[in-house]
């Protein structure tokens, strides 16, 4: 068997984490898998930021070479994805994050390393049974510019070595 | 099919597994590695044969969407680095395409692929 993958969401100032979320839809409310069309960012203003991680359980030596970018998706006008790939969880929002536009290509994907580093950086069954990715950091900002309506959908990709 | 086979020096064998579960921390390692087979997905074998280290490993891919749902893109590449006289061959075989890419990587670049070492097979 191999590793299980599920994408995790923290939210709340105490760090609520749900499990195997479905989306990382952006919207004006603290929230996992959010409806966009009840929670819509104001033109000008910023989603609040989403902190996701990968989880790893079940049969896996280790995990290693963490990267994650948008692979697909494209941005309307003065809409931009900013994200980042390190630091500890704080209470999501909508200020700006300050983090860097998101990668759109493998090669230029952001490395996430693991929560809890093993001696060499990866993620390893050896101790536990399984192991979190860092914090990715999102979030969805628009300009003044961005024609109002609905987004464009986008794919976010994240990718690893396993074995 | 088995993923891959080795041949050591005593010439017994070890066979693979899947991609799922690749047998490779099953080698032993108190044998050495006189070859290696990697049954690429045309059917046809990579031989890779002479290397002092020998390291596999799967890439997996997972998206998630706004606006939509997250699902399984499954193996991507199967990756090979292999060490001989001071020098790193990687091998990453795509398994959509089967493109085989190799690259030549220095100690340092290999340090970063964070390879664990107690997974190195050895070779001759």
């Amino acid at each position: 068997m191999s590793a299980t993958f599920q994408w995790c969401e923290s939210n709340g100032v105490g760090e609520t984490e749900t499990r195997d979320i479905s989306n990382v839809n952006f919207g004006n409310v603290d929230s996992p898998n959010i409806v966009p069309a009840s929670h819509p960012i104001n033109v000008g203003e910023n989603s609040f930021c989403k902190y996701i991680r990968g989880l790893f359980t079940g049969d896996f030596t280790t995990i290693s070479n963490i990267k994650f970018w948008k692979s697909s998706g494209d941005l309307k006008t003065g809409e931009t994805i900013k994200a980042s790939a390190y630091g500890d969880y704080s209470a999501p929002s909508a200020d700006d994050t300050g983090d860097s536009e998101i990668p759109t290509t493998e090669e230029t994907a952001l490395l996430v390393l693991a929560e809890e580093l093993e001696s060499n950086g990866e993620i390893s069954n050896e101790s536990s049974s399984s192991g979190y990715t860092a914090y990715i950091r999102l979030q969805n900002q628009t300009t003044i510019s961005t024609p109002a309506g609905s987004a464009n959908q986008k794919e976010f990709t994240i990718s690893y070595d396993e074995l | 099919m088995p993923l891959f086979r080795v041949i050591f020096t005593d010439n017994s064998q070890h066979l693979g597994g899947n991609l799922s579960k690749q047998n490779w921390v099953t080698i032993p390692n108190d044998k050495k590695i006189k070859a290696l087979l990697y049954n690429l997905p045309t059917g046809d074998h990579l031989c890779l044969e002479g290397y002092s280290k020998y390291y596999l490993e799967v890439e997996v891919s997972y998206s998630i969407m706004s606006n939509g749902s997250s699902n399984f893109n499954g193996f991507t590449k199967t990756h090979l680095t292999v060490k001989r006289n001071n020098q790193y061959l990687k091998y990453s075989i795509d398994l959509k395409t089967s493109a085989i890419e190799v690259k030549v990587l220095s100690e340092t670049q290999v340090n970063e692929l964070k390879l664990n070492p107690i997974y190195w097979r050895r070779g001759v």
